[in-house]
């Protein structure tokens, strides 16, 4: 009899438990209403871009320094954010910590290291807040399997991309791979290995691709080698591959040794390739949290981080806490231009190569409107249009 | 007062064959259910939403992952590379550790001179040591069989130079007495005596070789099972990911059996420890 008790328990708790997981998740809290868009002192005409713009010269969308003016949360607010490394491009979340920034708005910032790929499924889960990352190809694959996950924020643009004698991060070769090193022909490049950390699902396989097509090859005609970032420098030295994208600051490297290196190919000029993206528990079930993180990231490029910032004691020293870097590290490379501003049409181009090199696994483009909004810049700088 | 003591024969005195069979049978049956329900337990918490179905796709989905990656050639590639990496690792660092072991089990100098040393590599992750070897081996295959082989020596020589200072001093006092020389003793009473525990040794090695394989084609490589699984990971494909998973704990698994499979041809007269290969 006891067995059968036992067993009837055990049934009890399984149906139990499948009820549980089944329907009984906690329901979604009302999303809160912002409100109308309002315009916002110090942020005019030239704080917001029309998307649809991508002309490498045009104004990076800024406002006044000190606005948009912080409006505190009537409650603290916590905000879970992940980023794959302490990158430097991450100085507008450092600085506006060290500066208050964030606590002007009654946020705090919990910052912990989690590569993107792992960060995806804990932000559609609500685990994560707010994630730094690219616009990879695991993003797309996540959003096309129903992950609720939105663009809201770009990171930096490189103005000088289009200027190949500039040294910088982008595609960087070997000179004697070429018949005339001296005067390197691109065409060559074509049956030649590539060094990447993701290989074709980065973000950077999409302007990798564009770079190679401006003479007449694509990433396709290349082998491509997968390596960590900090290796592909040593593997470019020991003729292991004959071409890597080299990221800050292991572009310095290549760049200190002229004779042997080429930069030929930068990033898309213009176009953010990256930058924070928000899960629904930030977009549906705490958007003023959201706007909240939003307004003080754009405050703190406004106020600390136009221009070259790197050579603001201030600055560098939030930078040097935040990244774990050295100060004589930060200082090696030039100060980024970051735009919160997220172009038209970059995710499509993202999403082409991606599906040509099969690391989606769809065929047809993803619509921009299922993982970008770009509803919170623009309300943080009184974009009525948005 | 003495008691004596009656004892029935039991099932396995009277009916010695049929026992056997009944028992080889039963190893089977539950080797075998143990995954089975291990997989329609997996299959039903993704169906009940116990688990999200996205992070920990059901088995169900991996058998279309699986056909895909079939189609498209990456599954035999990765397969193939994997297990030639694995088994040319395996074989350069067995034999090495095997000479070595035996040479050292058999010589208290060879010990004195380079046990230390010895140890003092053996705790060192070999991951650790990734750089170095990229550096001298390059980026191609041979760092990965290099390194899985430095792992794989470790393992096997531990082993080997353990079961032969096993060997009881009795044996080899019965040898010394029918005046065997030191080839005789290896021949007839060492290699004999320690082979059970040399191949358990192997066995274990067998799956640290895998387990090495899938970390550095995790960091390293664009190609194998571990790129396999890595690659499903950063590209949110997580059925390829489980099916790469899947596929590794089954290559350990046979080739762990492989191992278990060559040393019954060795060492017959030891007991059966292994439901498939019986006895």
């Amino acid at each position: 009899m006891s067995r059968f008790r036992v067993l009837g328990a055990a049934l009890l708790l399984l149906s139990a438990a499948a009820c549980g997981g089944g329907g009984g998740e906690p329901s979604a809290a009302p999303a809160t209403d912002l409100g109308a868009v309002v315009p916002v002192e110090g942020c005019g005409p030239d704080s917001y871009v029309d998307p649809a713009d991508l002309s490498p010269d045009r104004k990076i969308a800024r406002c006044e320094a000190g606005t948009p003016e912080a409006q505190p949360l009537k409650e603290p607010a916590t905000i879970r954010m992940t980023s794959a490394s302490r990158s430097s491009s991450l100085a507008p979340i450092f600085v506006g910590m060290a500066q208050g920034e964030f606590e002007k708005e009654n946020l705090k910032i919990e910052f912990s290291v989690l590569p993107f790929a792992d960060a995806m499924p804990q932000l559609a889960a609500g685990r994560v807040d707010v994630s730094y990352g690219g616009t990879e190809a695991g993003l797309f694959n996540a959003v096309s399997q129903g992950l609720d996950i939105k663009w809201v924020l770009g990171n930096f643009v490189e103005p000088k991309a289009a200027d190949l004698s500039q040294p910088q991060t982008g595609l960087w070769a070997r000179r004697d791979i070429f018949s005339d090193p001296a005067d390197p022909d691109l065409k060559e490049l074509k049956g030649k290995t590539l060094g990447s950390t993701v290989g074709a699902a980065s973000a950077i396989a999409y302007p990798m691709d564009k770079a190679l097509r401006e003479h007449g090859i694509t990433l396709g005609d290349m082998e491509i080698k997968q390596l960590p970032a900090a290796d592909l420098m040593t593997a470019l030295s020991n003729k292991a591959i004959d071409t890597a994208w080299l990221l800050d600051p292991y572009w310095l490297t290549a760049a200190d040794q002229p004779d042997s290196y080429v930069l030929v190919g930068g990033q898309p000029a213009g176009e953010t390739l990256g930058g924070f993206y928000a899960g629904k528990s930030m977009i549906e079930e705490r958007p003023e949290v959201l706007q909240a993180f939003v307004r003080a990231y754009i405050r703190t490029v406004n106020t600390y981080l136009d221009g070259d910032y790197i050579k603001d004691d201030k600055v560098l020293d939030a930078m040097a806490e935040g990244t774990q870097q050295p100060r004589d590290s930060l200082t090696r490379t030039p100060s980024l231009t970051f735009d919160w501003e997220i172009r038209q049409g970059t995710g499509e181009s993202e999403q082409k190569v991606f599906i040509a090199f099969k690391t989606v696994k769809y065929a047809d483009v993803i619509a921009e409107d299922r993982y970008v909004d770009r509803s919170f810049y623009a309300r943080a700088v009184g974009h009525s249009a948005s | 007062m003495s008691t004596t003591l009656y004892r029935r024969p039991g099932v396995a005195e009277l009916h010695p064959v049929r026992t056997r069979r009944r028992w080889n049978a039963t190893k089977v049956v539950l080797g075998v259910s143990v995954p089975v329900g291990f997989v329609v337990l997996w299959q039903l918490s993704a169906v009940l939403e116990w688990v999200d179905p996205f992070l920990y796709p059901p088995p169900s989905r991996l058998i279309p992952g699986l056909v895909a990656l079939w189609e498209d050639g990456k599954l035999v590639e990765a397969t193939v590379t994997s297990v030639r990496r694995v088994i040319l690792g395996y074989l350069l660092g067995a034999a090495g550790g095997l000479v070595v072991g035996l040479l050292m089990g058999m010589s208290r100098v060879l010990r004195a001179a380079l046990e230390p040393f010895s140890w003092a590599w053996y705790t060192v992750p070999k991951l650790a040591l990734l750089p170095i070897f990229l550096t001298i081996f390059g980026f191609g295959d041979t760092s990965v069989v290099v390194l899985i082989a430095a792992t794989v020596y470790f393992f096997v020589w531990i082993s080997v130079m353990s079961a032969v200072m096993a060997v009881p001093t009795g044996y080899r006092e019965a040898a010394l007495m029918l005046r065997a020389n030191r080839w005789e003793m290896f021949r007839h009473v060492l290699l004999p005596a320690a082979l059970p525990e040399i191949f358990v040794g192997l066995r274990i090695s067998a799956g640290v070789s895998v387990l090495m394989l899938v970390g550095i084609e995790f960091v390293i490589s664009d190609q194998g099972l571990g790129y396999l699984i890595e690659q499903g990971r950063t590209l949110l494909l997580l059925e390829q990911s489980y099916v790469g998973i899947v596929l590794v704990a089954l290559i350990g698994y046979l080739f762990a059996l492989l191992v278990k499979a060559i040393g019954r041809l060795f060492i017959r007269w030891t007991s059966d420890d292994n439901a498939i290969i019986p006895t």
